[in-house]
């Protein structure tokens, strides 16, 4: 039973039919897959998809496979989690996180995206795939090709953190590092995708890959109690992930399955790489690109395809774009680990921290329901946080004797005199 | 982030400082810029996957391609020369905006790229 009918332009609405596409031929710009929502609101009820099992493919018949997934079949549905010391520590009342970090089966988002993508490019008939990635999309990639028995070429700046290369190598997927940035990696990613009959996920199968992040809008919402949040705060890097939930939503109401309320976007980035949050704070659409230098890897995109439209979400909604530091984004990662027991990686940090900067400045109300999108795991970026940890280091490794114990982790030195 | 031309590609030759009075008119000497086409510009092109030009800004590199492929300019500027929103335009690896965009004065074997964005990140 499909739902979805063709492509269609973002600028120029001119149709596609739904085949491996970049982009609009005549103006270049992204190509969204449309659905048939009248029938979808005649044929499905929020009561159906109450009975489903918990995965993202809950909500399959808001997303472009013609039959049923190839990979990813146990993708999604993760964690939303009420965080009433995070909350504390931060000012608010009411901060949902909704947690991707234990996404299956790579730890981030970009399983969601992935398993669309690539059980997409099973339907069109491509045994080799691939993507240009700042990490997690490498992981996801190979992983998830591994399982469906593709041929699998990815393309990542050589100076990713080793979790991330290791966590790509493990999967036998050919890893192309680069030496250069990740706008330089796609450059050369999409030279290849238009010489060669691969499916890349961000390039030729993006329309449908993208599709995959709407179902962490529709879980954040139906785990809400069918509710939008009032405001949500989610990294950026190319943009997508925040046009996307904003896509979610508006089907949501589209659909009648959530009241018509509007929800504030608030975009994160590093400041060492925000050309999204500074365009969004002159109030302009307009994109400048930058050259990222920033810890926070899975966010350095300095030209962000998506760019135009994130700012767009953003300003349209009454929301906002900042930007934090890479101190404030270790300092961010350590807050969510020591109140709710989360390990995200540097996005997470960035969601937090920004969502800290927002609460003083009053710029994101602190009455309000908040979600934070943590959209990856600690475990793949240790490096961030290892120098600061070192730090803290209160001594050095004791022998093992009672008294040692005492005298420096619980300065019972004099007692025991 | 400067707006120095200093990434080079391997190709780069220098084009050649007048000396004296006899170079004077080296605005007419003939650059020989190459441009990479890709796939959703060959119909203009008749499948050929490169071109030539010797224009000496991007403004002049559109007028030029159109002159050799009426109908491509459309597809990738406005009636102006502004670059249309989703094309990518790269000079020997390096995104024309960090040059100074349509203020770059191509130089002798400089190889251009035209590109649609692409997604990813995070």
């Amino acid at each position: 039973m499909n739902y979805h009918s063709h492509l269609k332009c973002r600028e120029c609405s001119r149709r596609y039919p739904i085949e491996p596409m970049a982009a609009c031929e005549e103006c270049w710009a992204p190509l969204e897959v449309v659905y048939d929502y009248d029938r979808l609101r005649a044929e499905i009820s929020r009561d159906a998809i109450a009975h489903r099992p918990p995965t993202m493919w809950r909500y399959h018949e808001l997303l472009p496979l013609t039959g049923e997934p190839y990979v990813g079949t146990s993708t999604g549905f993760t964690p939303l989690a009420l965080a009433p010391r995070l909350a504390r520590a931060l000012g608010a009342r009411e901060v949902y996180l909704k947690n991707d970090a234990v996404n299956f089966p790579t730890l981030s988002f970009k399983d969601r995206v992935v398993a669309v993508a690539l059980s997409k490019a099973r339907e069109f008939g491509f045994d080799t795939v691939g993507c240009s990635s700042t990490g997690n999309l490498a992981n996801a990639v190979a992983a998830q090709a591994a399982r469906g028995g593709f041929k699998t070429f990815i393309f990542v700046p050589a100076d990713l953190e080793p979790e991330k290369i290791i966590g790509t190598e493990i999967y036998g997927a050919t890893l192309v590092q680069i030496n250069g940035n990740y706008d330089q990696v796609n450059r050369l990613c999409s030279e290849i995708a238009q010489k060669y009959s691969w499916g890349i996920v961000n390039v030729n199968l993006r329309s449908y890959y993208s599709e995959g992040s709407k179902t962490f809008g529709y879980e954040v919402a139906e785990q809400l109690g069918w509710r939008l949040p009032q405001n949500i705060v989610v990294p950026m890097a190319g943009g997508s992930l925040i046009t996307k939930i904003n896509k979610a939503f508006h089907e949501l109401r589209q659909l009648g399955w959530v009241e018509p309320h509007g929800t504030k976007f608030f975009g994160a980035q590093a400041t060492g790489c925000s050309p999204i949050t500074t365009a969004a704070k002159k109030g302009i659409a307009e994109i400048e690109p930058q050259k990222p230098r920033t810890i926070v890897k899975s966010l350095a995109i300095g030209n962000p395809a998506d760019g135009y439209y994130a700012v767009k979400t953003i300003l349209g909604s009454g929301g906002a774009g900042e930007d934090a530091s890479d101190e404030e984004v270790v300092e961010g990662i350590r807050l969510l680990a020591e109140t709710e027991g989360i390990f995200a990686e540097t996005a997470g940090g960035v969601a937090v921290a920004v969502a800290r900067k927002l609460i003083e400045q009053r710029r994101l109300n602190p009455d309000e329901s908040i979600v934070l999108a943590i959209t990856g795991n600690g475990m793949k970026t240790l490096g961030a946080v290892s120098g600061a940890l070192r730090d803290a280091h209160r001594s050095a490794a004791i022998r093992p004797k009672l008294a040692e114990f005492e005298e420096n982790y619980l300065g019972l030195a004099s007692a025991r005199a | 982030m400067g707006k120095g031309k200093t990434h080079r590609g391997p190709l780069r030759r220098q084009r050649a400082k007048p000396l004296n009075s006899e170079w004077q008119h080296v605005s007419e000497v003939l650059l020989a810029i190459t441009i990479r086409i890709p796939p959703p510009l060959r119909k203009f092109t008749g499948g050929a996957e490169v071109a030539e030009s010797d224009a000496t800004n991007l403004t002049g590199l559109f007028e030029s391609l159109e002159r050799q492929f009426p109908g491509i300019k459309k597809a990738l500027c406005a009636e102006d020369g502004t670059p249309h929103r989703f094309v990518n335009i790269y000079v020997n690896d390096e995104d024309i905006r960090f040059l100074g965009g349509a203020g770059y004065a191509f130089e002798d074997g400089d190889e251009v790229l035209l590109i649609p964005a692409i997604a990813g990140g995070v």
